[in-house]
């Protein structure tokens, strides 16, 4: 489902990947730590195609990136729900507006959009903030709407970027139980964390199947 | 396209004002566009009205036979502008006199005790309908230099002419203009909407839109300044005309197939307005459109 072969990566001279490898299958679920600095988010974009590795090989649900022309990788894209480390979120635009945002891209009818994003909003307690902008609700309730725009079209992937570091212990194990019911359901996910402890916690809290660790050091990566 | 189409109105109404003042800048110069417009269709049609009437006159001395003057006509006519010469007697410009001042034409009769106070006349037409007033006072000078003539009148038709080339030209140099002013500012609109986009376009990018999505909200602003603006201008011109109708008298407004083509032409602009916006837009932000 995601696999690096060798993967180099440098921002000019800095050197953030070096031939990276990993492979997370279809249907798994896994953390990616690292501390902050060490490249995860780097990782990720290249992930989802918003950067071109220096070298090495990558391939994300079937398809190899190297193959994806500026034609086609949106609709690549389309197949991954991405949670940005900053959330992301159009701050002119209202929460419902934020969250139906990937249906319109995908055309989907316009009542078909309003029964998804209400049941979404209201899955995740935000239904009340339906009509607010992004700046007018909780950090906590920015990130789940973050998450929510990620998952409104049901990707076959879902790739994270410390979407749990600014919540608190509750909410946390709360989201990442989300993902793990969405992984059940077949989806792939991929969380990226500076918090170690985090895969542990949550394995324990929620008495749910191991993970797959993989920690990034030194633009390495081991499992 | 639905969602498209609404993201564009609601991006337009975001950067509202700075539209507005677009509009109405662009609205201003359709304005100038239009008076220009007019004023050369209102010389063309009286241009195209004069076409029966001689542009020159040659009166030939009261001493010439017609039958001299015939051969005058003849001679000069082979000179390759004149197309025909129509001979004139002194009967016929009497009659025509009494025609055109009906009573007054019979006082004139009676003031030379009976006698025929008109010249003949040769009226000279040309191949090439609209000779400047130049080309035509070089013609008079050479025929009036003849003996059996006794003096040659212009009609007007060469200052009717130059009017009108000169106006020509100055409403073409106004369209390029127009069109020059157009593009520059309905691209600044789009590209200020763009950059109120900047965070959107950004995100849309990384969850899957395509370019066509990313581009037809930039079309889609730039054609609606485009009819905004035209049809702004337009509707302030008809204002003006009908406030100055009784002035302007039987002059006619823009024909339709000129409404339609102004407003067109202000649509397809800033089509390519936006288009040219959206180039801009990406070759700025490369990393974020492009990759």
């Amino acid at each position: 489902m995601i696999q690096l072969h060798e993967v180099s990566f440098s921002y000019n001279d800095l050197s953030v990947l070096e031939r990276a490898s990993f492979r997370l299958e279809r249907g798994e679920y896994g953390f990616l730590v690292g501390e902050s600095g060490a490249g995860k988010t780097t990782l990720l974009k290249l992930i989802y195609g918003a950067l071109i590795p220096s070298s090495g090989s990558l391939n994300v649900l079937g398809q190899s990136l190297a193959d994806l022309t500026p034609s086609t990788l949106p609709f690549f894209r389309r197949k991954i729900g991405i949670v940005f480390q900053d959330c992301n979120l159009v701050d002119t635009e209202t929460v419902e507006q934020n969250l139906a945002l990937p249906q319109k891209l995908i055309g989907t009818k316009i009542r078909i959009l309003r029964e998804n994003v209400d049941n979404l909003l209201h899955q995740m307690g935000l239904s009340h903030h339906k009509m607010s902008k992004p700046g007018q609700i909780s950090f906590n309730e920015r990130h789940r709407l973050a998450i929510a725009r990620a998952i409104i079209n049901s990707p076959l992937l879902i790739i994270a970027d410390q979407p749990t570091e600014p919540l608190d212990p509750k909410l946390t194990i709360e989201m990442l139980t989300l993902f793990d019911s969405l992984n059940f359901q077949g989806t792939t996910v991929l969380v990226a964390t500076s918090d170690p402890e985090l895969p542990e916690r949550f394995m324990s809290a929620n008495n749910t199947a191991p993970k797959r660790v993989f920690t990034l050091k030194d633009g390495c990566i081991s499992t | 396209m639905r969602y498209q189409i609404q993201n564009a109105f609601v991006h337009i109404a975001r950067t509202g004002l700075h539209n507005l003042f677009s509009i109405i800048a662009l609205a201003f110069f359709i304005l100038i566009l239009n008076a220009f417009l007019f004023n050369h269709n209102t010389l063309y049609k009286e241009l195209s009205l004069r076409k029966t009437v001689a542009p020159l006159i040659a009166y030939a001395n009261d001493t010439v036979a017609e039958e001299d003057a015939q051969i005058f006509a003849d001679q000069i006519q082979k000179n390759n502008n004149i197309f025909y010469i129509e001979y004139i007697s002194k009967e016929e410009n009497l009659n025509r006199a009494e025609k055109q001042f009906g009573s007054l034409g019979a006082l004139i009769k009676s003031g030379y005790s009976g006698s025929n106070p008109f010249p003949a006349s040769l009226e000279i037409y040309f191949k090439t309908p609209n000779l400047s007033r130049k080309k035509l006072e070089e013609i008079a000078y050479d025929i009036e230099s003849d003996e059996k003539i006794d003096d040659v009148v212009l009609t007007g038709h060469g200052i009717l002419t130059d009017i009108y080339h000169q106006t020509y030209r100055t409403t073409i140099a106004t369209i390029v203009i127009t069109v020059i002013i157009t593009l520059l500012l309905i691209r600044a609109s789009v590209l200020k909407t763009g950059r109120t986009r900047h965070k959107e376009i950004q995100l849309l990018n990384h969850i899957g839109a395509t370019r066509g999505y990313l581009r037809i909200p930039f079309l889609i602003q730039g054609i609606f300044i485009g009819f905004c603006g035209t049809t702004m201008g337009l509707v302030c011109f008809y204002l003006l005309y009908c406030l100055f109708t009784f002035q302007l008298g039987v002059l006619e407004f823009l024909p339709l197939y000129q409404l339609t083509a102004v407003v067109s032409s202000g649509m397809i602009i800033g089509m390519f307005a936006g288009v040219t916006a959206y180039k801009k837009y990406a070759k700025t932000h490369k990393k974020i459109v492009s990759i």
